[in-house]
């Protein structure tokens, strides 16, 4: 694949995840976004705990 | 004095509530940044094979996370068939090559509220043709985070991998 094919393809997948929030509401959003956020802690937290052992 | 409406209030306050988590998510974004960049310097194989389990680990999590979602969320199979590939395209690294990495880049480089001024700002840059894409990011609340993450994700694991020589 090249960077033209790979950014058309890009793209489109945009196109599909705009697709999908615009049948979300503000609280589902939100709630979405706390639960992804969350993820990202832990794995923040557990890569802190790691390099510092 | 100006009455208004409850569920003007209910709206205003659900808006306000998402800009504060999509702040926290900002924040973890350049937490991970500036953690991927301390692993750049790990060399002992037990740390780095413990690094690449919490990657795993967590692009697992994140997959299951857009699958639980989308059906509560009233997005059902249709919705799923849509998010699903795309997640999986961004974490398995089956989008190679440097437009993905500017991608990433320029996620990362600013909090994820002002993603659309990032882009904005290098749609400018002819040179940098990954962002001619940029409109199809504006306005998006969850496919930028969802990207960024899966994003981060994969910088991760592929830092990691080839540390171990994988």
């Amino acid at each position: 694949m090249d960077a033209a094919q790979a950014q058309v393809q890009l793209k489109d997948l945009l196109e599909e995840f705009r697709a999908i929030e615009t049948t979300l509401t503000s609280e589902q959003k939100s709630e979405f976004l706390k639960r992804l956020t969350a993820i990202m802690h832990e794995l923040n937290e557990s890569i802190e705990a790691t390099l510092k052992n | 004095m100006e009455v208004i409406p409850q569920t003007e209030n209910k709206v205003e306050s659900l808006e306000i509530e998402l800009e504060r988590v999509q702040k926290a998510f900002g924040e973890e974004a350049r937490r991970l940044e500036a953690n991927l960049q301390a692993m750049e310097g790990e060399e002992d194989p037990s740390v780095l094979s413990k690094l690449s389990d919490a990657f795993y680990e967590t692009q697992a999590r994140v997959m299951t996370l857009v699958e639980d979602w989308a059906v509560p969320a009233g997005v059902g199979v249709a919705g799923i068939a849509a998010a699903y590939p795309a997640l999986k395209f961004f974490l398995t690294g089956e989008y190679g090559g440097d437009v993905f990495e500017m991608a990433f880049d320029k996620y990362m480089e600013r909090p994820i509220g002002t993603a659309a001024e990032a882009i904005n700002a290098s749609e400018g840059n002819a040179g940098k043709g990954a962002w001619s894409m940029g409109a199809s990011l504006k306005n998006l609340a969850l496919g930028g985070p969802v990207m960024a993450a899966s994003m981060a994700l994969r910088k991760g694991a592929q830092v990691v991998q080839s540390k171990l020589g994988k």
